[in-house]
């Protein structure tokens, strides 16, 4: 029944308010609240209808909104119930799954994984490879100076084109802003005809800009989309790098993608600069003639290079394929985790013939797989495992990558498995309520350790203490009739009144 | 509870005690907001100082109203007013003592 016509905008601060309220309480609330509003509406000379009357019953209205809060703090059993989903196996699972989307998002639809993937499975430049040196000290990976590509290019025989590339940090500045710690590149002139990039907008650099446009800069899309707000009039602006100014003749595409950097600024790299910029950190990439394998190309690149430097000994080229390099981020911790979930994958297995825990082993798996999933995802993503295989350095399966995924992988797969230790056999919410039992030092007849119960009370661990002689993880199923000690307050109290 | 009653809610106790029953009365006697007026009540009855009761609804529909929530302090909620009156010495609850004292 409706006695008065309230305004649109405090019946949405109280629809707002009611949310508040716990859904047992609501209505009551609501009848109350209503109430007190006709009471204010009928002292009104204007009945709520003047703006200013529609304003002081909004604000009082707005009161409603801490009444609800205060209503809900007080209901003691919405924040008992949150407390016990969030020891649920769904809030574990969502809480793993929650940092693969945020990964997800950062990395542009996990850009590096998906490329990974396409060259594991189809691979798309069979011509195109990397040219690294391997230097003396235990197969260690080197750059390649830019005067040897430069002379390989030169006098090859079996390829087609090569280009140098290196990136490095630097500080780029436009007309509306400065920026800093901003990845630059420097690429030879042929770098992006071999890749087969197009641009969004502009071209991208000829083997004319060599002589004719050594200041000339192609931008990244995302510099271009953040920093410079899509502007199509930066053709032809400035751009500086290291107060360096760049005339602008290009932007790349969105899709664009070179072993997972993503620099702003894509500028020529100097002959000036050839022999004193570090190879250290200088890639090449080359075109290879069609039909002719990897192999022969190394011997004939070596060849040369002792044509120059005759007494040079212990440093040699090596010509890697492009997709073997892309791939190798998923064919060589591809298995690493493999042999993680497959630990896993046996242990759950154990439990499944051993005590029948189907579902508790699904869910061991599902939460082991989504967290190494969140550990590798983000390696890939934001590691460099291409890249730096792509500059020298080292290799993915060899580097700092790897080691970094062995702890990180073990220390998932032993929290995964000491977590399901301490849940629930039944309903596998985290135990809660730990209770020492025992005192340390007693090793016989008294055990020590720590007793846990279930959130729902279906039964209770106990843990033993290290020298304890008890085993050490015992589980104790309650039956129903302990149910009313872990039951909600107001659910005992319902069944009074009843 | 007893103990912990703030000054509002003292003030919104007084009130009650004094005859205001249902919220908009209190809120016109005490001239306190809303936001603050119900969260105050809410907080006395879960403390056991007031208690609630809806009135009948056959006397809210023939006066073409709403039904009304009541409130009334109850004998915990009482001594809760003598102890406020001492320690805000608020003159209004002090004369709610004397009457108390009688």
């Amino acid at each position: 029944m409706r006695f008065v016509r309230i305004p649109l905008e405090s019946r949405l601060l109280l629809l707002a308010a009611s949310v508040l309220v716990p859904g047992a309480l609501r209505a009551e609330w609501r009848m109350e609240w209503d109430g007190e509003i006709w009471w204010w509406i009928s002292t009104q000379p204007g009945g709520a209808r003047a703006a200013g009357e529609r304003l002081a019953l909004a604000l009082h209205c707005a009161g409603a909104i801490s009444d609800g809060l205060c209503v809900w703090f007080e209901h003691q059993d919405r924040l008992a119930g949150l407390r016990t989903a969030l020891r649920g196996p769904r809030a574990c699972l969502a809480a793993g799954v929650f940092p693969i989307a945020l990964i997800g998002v950062l990395s542009g639809g996990f850009e590096n994984a998906q490329r990974s993937l396409q060259a594991t499975f189809w691979p798309r430049n069979p011509d195109l490879a990397i040219l690294s040196q391997t230097g003396p000290f235990m197969g260690q990976r080197l750059g390649v100076p830019p005067l040897k590509v430069a002379y390989w290019e030169r006098h090859s025989a079996s390829l087609q084109g090569a280009a140098v590339y290196s990136w490095y940090r630097s500080v780029i500045g436009s007309d509306s802003s400065h920026t800093s710690d901003v990845l630059a590149a420097k690429v030879g002139a042929q770098f992006f005809s071999l890749l087969g990039s197009k641009p969004e907008i502009g071209r991208v650099f000829s083997s004319d800009d060599f002589q004719s446009c050594r200041s000339c800069a192609v931008i990244g899309y995302e510099f271009w989309k953040r920093r410079l707000r899509a502007d199509p009039g930066i053709i032809g602006g400035t751009v500086t790098v290291d107060e360096r100014p760049f005339r602008v003749i290009g932007v790349l595409r969105k899709d664009f993608w070179f072993l997972g950097e993503r620099p702003a600024v894509w500028s020529l790299f100097d002959e000036r600069m050839w022999s004193s910029f570090p190879s250290a950190t200088t890639g090449a990439i080359c075109r290879l003639k069609p039909g002719i394998p990897p192999v022969v190309v190394e011997q004939e690149l070596r060849r040369l290079a002792r044509e120059v430097r005759p007494r040079e000994s212990g440093t040699w080229v090596t010509v890697n394929p492009l997709d073997a390099i892309v791939k190798l981020p998923i064919t060589s911790l591809g298995p690493l985790f493999i042999a993680f979930a497959g630990l896993t994958l046996l242990g759950a297995l154990g439990g499944l013939v051993v005590r029948g825990e189907a579902i508790a082993g699904a869910f061991l798996l599902a939460k082991t797989v989504v967290f190494l999933s969140v550990i590798f995802l983000a390696s890939f993503e934001f590691g460099g495992a291409a890249s730096i295989t792509g500059i020298g350095g080292t290799t993915v399966a060899a580097g700092a990558a790897f080691c970094w995924l062995i702890v990180a992988g073990s220390l998932a797969v032993r929290w995964a498995w000491n977590d399901q230790r301490k849940r629930c056999r039944k309903c596998l919410r985290r135990l809660m309520a730990p209770v020492r039992i025992g005192e340390g030092s007693r090793m016989l007849l008294e055990p020590s350790g720590t007793e846990m119960a279930c959130p729902r009370g279906h039964g209770a661990l106990f843990t033993a203490e290290g020298d304890s002689m008890a085993p050490k993880d015992r589980w104790y199923p309650l039956d129903a009739t302990w149910r009313d000690l872990f039951a909600p307050v107001a659910t005992i109290e319902v069944r009074k009144i009843q | 509870m007893m103990g912990d009653l703030t000054y509002v809610g003292a003030v919104v106790l007084h009130r009650i005690h004094a005859g205001h029953r249902y919220g908009f009365q209190i809120m016109a006697a005490t001239e306190l907001p809303s936001g603050t007026v119900y969260p105050a009540l809410r907080r006395l009855e879960k403390g056991g100082l007031i208690r609630s009761q809806w009135e009948k609804p056959a006397v809210a529909r023939a006066e073409r109203r709403p039904i009304r929530k009541y409130y009334q302090v109850t004998p915990h909620g009482e001594s809760a007013l003598i102890e406020a009156g001492r320690r805000y010495r608020f003159p209004e609850i002090e004369v709610a003592e004397k009457e108390a004292d009688r």
